[in-house]
């Protein structure tokens, strides 16, 4: 670093007005990252072998680059020959040295570290400056959102990267935040949605905003965790990832749903620091949850420095709720039965002005979480503004809210590929089955990363093996159910239990010899808490079938489903009864039917189940499941 | 130089606009910069159409008294922020605590006792006059 250049810069009085720490922190960086001397006579064949190099050109395990748009590179070739591009590079530099590094800031810095180039100050380059919203990129966070079952495109979870601008705090709501996702018109319809998705049919591209808007999506309105995954990188390394998201930003690309999806994109920009590869062009899945896995898995963890959660809405009233001592939880709910005027909130001057606060403030977020989720209601946001107005009306004390987090972490989930071998043995006979699942999880599997007492599978596949013959059991193209329950048992926290299921099956407990039918079901009710580890739930379900037995004609089937779902440290457990009705032009009632699964997480990729069931047939079952 | 040239510029924009108060001479997002309806109370496509350019990252096309370099400020960025996030930010004024607070007295250096008070006098107001009182407290 130049006296004179630093004393250029001091001149520059109107960036001096408007940003006198943006260029700081722009010479800083260079003062860190000084040049090697001795890697000067680096020929330029082996220092364009170097992983960050190739990686800055988005180059894959296939030695070729994942970028297709011409204009990313200055080489015409630059996509498929590393060292062409970093010739390239440093010819265009040495010719017009800010253009070439305010387009490339990110090629600029790593070829600045190892040869001798001239300098140039980032911080005249407006577009780059503008976009990256801090004067230094402080640290850059990986954030897994939880998946959504309310929209098929956020089954998954999702990811973004995040540029942060401060170095201890955990959250900056300004900071700038790179979102990957496909280009799809307004109003596309469901179909074309889905289908244009699987094959191909959408272009995809990087989008910056504050990271606000996130917050706003996620967190607030559709009320998922954020799981901020902090990297472990150095100050060069940060620059470096900062800037080559930067020069991503007008790349696009063409998006699959299932492989070439926000995961692997953002998983691709990630290996620029972490020397790896993390995702593959072959893979023919990439979920979010399996990326923050395998960067969990680069060297042990150690690429990662702090995980922080950001609670949901309703995750942080729950969390306040369950702090609050029995008489303010009592207070709570008598308040709850007032229209908050002043005449009918007497109840709360029995507490001390701490423990009015505290309740006030948990009311507070309660009626924040639910005018989110039900904006025209004009009497829940009359009740806040009251509560608000309370607030507002005094002092305030510094209160403490404990952090509780769920154990189960986001990269501790399972994978979402499943092999199961089982023994099915029935009253008639028993048989081998094979039950194979492309995505994504059960009822039975840790909730790490996706939403608890809940099922999301496609496609899965079952094959029975019985005296040299093969049968399809069952192909469940979609299965999807959700308990919501309430955790804290008040009004609003919790709604509807929910599922459908959709495919073919033979359903053996109601006739050994059922035939493979094909059928569309759907459920609905409500799910409650009944202690720390147990919850109860009724749901009342409809299915449209195929002819299940040869002697059957009816095609509606009802039921009403009571059942119980608990779990310890090493797994989980159902035991649910069902009383399935026939509907044709009369109501006739079917054989109660009675089941009980067990679960034992003995891994990460496995776990071992034990079920019962009866109706007309009695089945016992042992499985082993193998996810990968 | 620039200083000299950035001040009168400054202070001729000022005389032109002829304030009659103090109030007056400051830069309203909602009414200059195309933040919000306010400006489009009839016409809510315009009003969207104005938030989209802004999305955009360019600064807003429907100012008729404010230049392009106020409406790119930082203050902007507070008042878009306001916008954005009333809904997160009145909640945890309340609370006196919070991620939007936090980040948006970073941005502006208001006292959050300040924006505490300018919220209670309009927390009976509407949404854009609350977000207004907060954002000019702020300033």
């Amino acid at each position: 670093m130049s006296i004179y250049f630093l004393l250029r810069k001091l001149k520059s009085s109107i960036f001096y007005i408007t940003s006198p720490v943006l260029w700081l922190g722009v010479l800083l960086c260079l003062v860190l990252f000084p040049k090697h001397a001795l890697s000067q006579t680096e020929p330029l064949s082996v220092l364009s072998q170097n992983w960050q190099w190739k990686k800055l050109l988005q180059y894959n395990e296939r030695d070729v680059s994942e970028v297709s748009q011409r204009e990313f590179f200055i080489s015409s070739i630059g996509n498929i020959d590393k060292q062409a591009e970093l010739v390239a590079f440093i010819e265009q530099f040495t010719e017009y040295p800010q253009d070439v590094a305010c387009r490339y800031p990110a090629r600029y810095l790593f070829i600045r570290d190892k040869l001798s180039l001239p300098d140039v100050d980032l911080s005249d380059c407006q577009e780059l400056m503008d976009w990256m919203r801090t004067e230094q990129p402080k640290a850059i966070s990986l954030v897994f959102a939880d998946g959504y079952l309310k929209n098929p495109a956020s089954f998954h979870g999702h990811l973004f990267i995040k540029i942060d601008g401060a170095e201890q705090q955990s959250i900056n709501l300004f900071d700038n935040s790179l979102n990957f996702g496909a280009i799809v018109p307004n109003a596309e319809d469901p179909i074309s949605y889905m289908v244009k998705g699987l094959v191909g049919g959408y272009r995809a591209r990087y989008s910056a905003q504050p990271f606000y808007r996130h917050n706003i999506s996620y967190a607030q309105e559709e009320l998922r965790n954020l799981w901020h995954y902090r990297l472990a990188l150095n100050q060069f390394d940060t620059w470096l990832l900062a800037l080559h998201l930067f020069e991503l930003r007008n790349t696009d690309y063409t998006y699959y749903f299932m492989s070439k999806n926000c995961a692997y994109y953002v998983a691709r920009a990630l290996e620029l620091v972490l020397n790896q590869h993390i995702v593959s062009a072959n893979d023919i899945r990439v979920i979010p949850s399996e990326i923050v896995a395998r960067l969990m898995a680069v060297d042990d963890g150690a690429k990662v420095q702090k995980l922080y959660l950001e609670k949901s809405l309703q995750a942080q009233f729950q969390s306040r709720y369950r702090q609050l001592t029995k008489e303010e939880e009592r207070v709570f709910g008598e308040l709850l039965a007032t229209d908050f005027t002043n005449q009918s909130t007497t109840v709360i001057e029995s507490l001390e002005p701490l423990s009015q606060q505290r309740v006030l403030v948990v009311l507070n977020t309660y009626f924040a979480f639910r005018v989110r989720q039900a904006p025209d209601d004009d009497l829940l946001k009359l009740h806040q503004k009251r509560v608000m107005k309370k607030l507002l009306s005094r002092p305030l004390f510094s209160l403490r809210w404990q952090h509780f987090e769920p154990m189960l972490k986001p990269h501790d989930g399972q994978l979402a590929a499943l092999f199961r071998l089982a023994r099915q043995n029935y009253n008639h006979a028993s048989f081998g089955e094979v039950t194979l699942r492309p995505t994504y999880y059960d009822r039975l599997q840790p909730a790490g990363g996706r939403p608890a007492h809940s099922a999301m599978s496609m496609a899965e596949l079952g094959i029975s093996f019985r005296d040299e013959k093969i049968a399809l059991e069952k192909l469940w193209l979609v299965n999807i159910s959700t308990l919501n329950l309430s955790n804290t048992g008040i009004a609003g926290d919790g709604g509807w239990s929910w599922g459908l299921r959709f495919g073919a099956e033979r359903f053996r407990l109601r006739d050994f010899n059922a035939r493979l039918t094909p059928f569309v079901s759907g459920e609905i009710g409500i799910a409650t808490r009944l202690n720390d580890h147990v919850i109860g739930y009724a749901l009342v379900n409809g299915q449209l079938h195929g002819k299940m037995l040869s002697n059957e004609n009816h095609s509606i089937t009802s039921q009403g489903r009571l059942g119980l779902e608990w779990q310890w440290q090493y797994g989980k457990g159902i035991c649910e009864i069902s009383q399935p009705i026939a509907i044709t032009s009369t109501l006739r009632k079917q054989t109660l039917s009675k089941l009980c699964k067990l679960s034992f997480w003995v891994s990460k990729d496995a776990d071992i189940r034990l079920s019962w069931a009866e109706q007309n047939e009695r089945l016992i079952s042992a499985q082993w499941s193998y996810y990968f | 130089m620039k200083k000299t040239l950035l001040g009168l510029g400054i202070i001729s924009a000022l005389a032109m606009a002829a304030p009659a108060s103090a109030n007056d001479v400051k830069i309203n997002p909602w009414k200059h910069c195309g933040i919000g309806a306010t400006i489009f109370d009839d016409n809510p496509t315009a009003a969207a159409v104005s938030n989209v350019i802004w999305d955009l990252g360019t600064t807003a096309v429907t100012s008729n008294t404010a230049s392009e370099d106020s409406c790119a400020s930082q203050e902007i960025a507070a008042a878009q922020f306001i916008e954005d996030n009333l809904e997160q930010l009145s909640t945890e004024l309340a609370a006196g605590e919070g991620h939007a607070v936090q980040a948006f007295v970073e941005l502006t250096n208001a006292e959050v006792t300040t924006l505490r008070t300018a919220l209670l006098d309009n927390i009976d107001a509407s949404r854009n006059e609350q977000a207004q009182a907060i954002y000019f407290a702020a300033q």
